[in-house]
């Protein structure tokens, strides 16, 4: 009996987490325009996908943003991981505190004050402030991971690998990489996901010069929700589905 | 010529002086023990000889260089650190074979001596283990693993035996003892704990405040303690307040407790002076009371009996009211040793087997 209350229970929670995602998914194959009845398998949503050059673009351009700002944000959000737990300063908890502000604060107002403060300082909205926005919002993220992963290991290995013989570069390159890479690599993988399906601040923050595929599916969405959206929605699902997973065994790892 | 010689040393830490002006010579070969509470500055000594810390005055001598200023990676000098500070990203091998790798070893040589260190730590074939797959025990090996691989002049070990099991301690310890006859390298041993040092070492430098106490071998610590910190600290005592009532020879008469006692007068005490009398709980003895006790012997009553064995503590309450701490053994010739609860008893001890020391 309570067997099958854990098995239907858990079929439910399964459901009403992936149902929805599972519709959309099989109707990206379906044949049939503006119905929600199943008429085929096709794949001719997906060829209509790469004969849209304005939805191509679209897609580039939200590929260049998270590439260049998971990277950004992993290089900044490393160091400061670094500076606040290998040094004490004045304000150092401060900063930690406003490290989780930053995580915390809803997206709208994240967005509005970006906007305000890139209006005074006079930058056209574009591919630099979403740059710079999404950069924001993800190094708190960075931050806090390698954090932790710096927090978790004995200091005395710093000293025990000087003991053994190893200079100041390789103390860094064999010991404190190869024990912090984990969480880096966890880091950098979040942030793209993060850049990539962001909508909200995105919207604020760029300019109708540089179109990113949320936003383009967002105001496609306005005239319907057509298949080549689902199949769209899919693939931007794919790919946020592979950079997580990758962060979660890697953040697997630092927990050994 | 000392292996290691430390003149004139001062190190603080954010103006917190942490070792005063401290001289140190230690012997070639030799097992050194520090010795101290929490806090006295062991450790920090042991950091200064592997230069991990940098000392704020005075010179560091390694095989009779000076090297003060020479960083931790270039001394010949390699440390068990108390955490064992283990790479949790490398196998065993990669552990041990760290230090002769940075070294540029050729790597046939390194795989036998990883091997043959292996086999001398009692690890044989675990080389391609992950770390997080060893016990405690076994991890501590292969800390020590890694640092005499490298074949140093001195192994430095902080405090490396108190995360281990009570069994396994003892183990270790005369696994230490063996590692250091087989070596003939100076091992410097840091511990809180007198047992070990008493075990272990072939002197001990008892250290409090980031000063030394005493440093002398094991027997001389124990039974010759030169101040009331190192009595205290190593091995129980018992203490009497007394005073010198009379001087002749190299005796003294003292009274305490209410009683007169004929005591050895080591220190050249002067007649009036307050002393202090120490007495080891097994220096002591314990007689049934017969109608009254001997002449300089102290009455009392025992409160606490406890059965260890090969021992029997007894706690007597003196008729002053002062507790004392007894260790009687277990021998052919006196085999009722066993006590009632507050049975009246005398206790009294040989001359010449206590400690005295000027009041401080």
């Amino acid at each position: 009996m309570t067997r099958w209350l854990k098995i239907s229970w858990v079929s439910a929670v399964f459901t009403f987490l992936y149902g929805p995602l599972l519709v959309l998914m099989v109707f990206s194959f379906n044949q049939a325009r503006y119905t929600t009845s199943w008429q085929g398998f096709s794949l001719k949503w997906y060829m209509r996908l790469l004969d849209n050059p304005q939805l191509l673009d679209a897609f580039f351009n939200s590929l260049t943003v998270a590439l260049i700002s998971s990277m950004v944000a992993t290089a900044l959000g490393t160091l400061g991981a670094f500076a606040v737990s290998r040094y004490r300063f004045a304000g150092r908890k401060l900063f930690f505190g406003l490290v989780y502000s930053v995580m915390m604060s809803p997206d709208i107002v994240m967005g509005i004050s970006l906007l305000m403060l890139f209006v005074m300082a006079g930058l056209t909205p574009g591919f630099l402030t979403l740059l710079i926005a999404h950069v924001t919002f993800c190094l708190p993220f960075v931050i806090v991971l390698v954090h932790a992963r710096i927090s978790g290991f004995d200091p005395a290995v710093v000293d025990a690998a000087r003991d053994l013989g190893a200079r100041e570069h390789e103390v860094f390159y064999k010991i404190i990489v190869p024990m912090i890479l984990p969480a880096v690599l966890a880091g950098w993988l979040l942030s793209f996901t993060l850049s990539l399906d962001d909508v909200i601040i995105s919207f604020f923050v760029t300019g109708p010069g540089f179109e990113i595929l949320p936003l383009k599916i967002y105001s496609m969405v306005k005239l319907g929700v057509t298949p080549e959206v689902n199949a769209l929605c899919t693939v931007l699902f794919l790919l946020t589905l592979a950079a997580v997973s990758a962060a979660h065994i890697l953040t697997k790892e630092i927990k050994k | 010529m000392p292996v290691v010689r430390l003149q004139n040393v001062s190190k603080s830490f954010n103006n917190q002086p942490v070792i005063s002006d401290l001289n140190l010579d230690v012997h070639k070969g030799e097992f050194l023990t520090l010795l101290g509470p929490s806090g006295c500055g062991k450790t920090t000594v042991l950091r200064l000889i592997a230069g991990l810390e940098t000392c704020d005055s005075g010179a560091l001598f390694i095989n009779g260089r000076d090297q003060t200023r020479m960083p931790a990676c270039d001394r010949d000098v390699n440390t068990v650190f108390q955490s064992y500070a283990l790479f949790p990203h490398m196998t065993v091998f990669d552990n041990i074979a760290f230090g002769l790798k940075l070294k540029k070893t050729p790597a046939r040589q390194i795989r036998e001596r990883v091997k043959e260190t292996l086999a001398l730590v009692k690890l044989a074939g675990l080389e391609t283990r992950s770390i997080h797959g060893l016990s405690g025990g076994q991890q501590q090996r292969v800390a020590i693993a890694r640092a005499i691989v490298n074949q140093p002049l001195i192994l430095l070990l902080d405090e490396p035996l108190s995360a281990l099991d009570y069994k396994l301690r003892k183990q270790m310890r005369l696994d230490l003892r063996q590692l250091h006859r087989k070596l003939g390298i100076t091992f410097i041993f840091v511990t809180h704990d007198q047992e070990e040092a008493l075990t272990l070492s072939d002197r001990v430098v008892v250290m409090n405040h980031g000063t030394i106490q005493q440093t002398g071998a094991p027997k001389d610590i124990y039974e010759t303690p030169v101040n009331l910190f190192v009595a205290d600290f190593v091995g129980e005592s018992n203490i009497f307040d007394a005073r010198v009532a009379r001087t002749s020879g190299s005796d003294m008469e003292i009274h305490f407790q209410g009683i007169v006692k004929i005591v050895q007068n080591r220190r050249n005490f002067k007649t009036g002076q307050a002393v202090k009398v120490l007495l080891r709980p097994e220096d002591m003895t314990v007689t049934r009371i017969q109608a009254q006790c001997a002449a300089g012997s102290l009455p009392g009553r025992v409160t606490e009996m406890i059965y260890k064995g090969t021992t029997v503590d007894l706690i007597i309450r003196l008729d002053s009211g002062q507790e004392v701490f007894v260790t009687e053994f277990f021998n052919e010739d006196e085999q009722d040793i066993m006590y009632d609860v507050n049975e009246p008893v005398c206790v009294s001890w040989i001359k010449g087997w206590e400690v005295t020391l000027a009041d401080e």
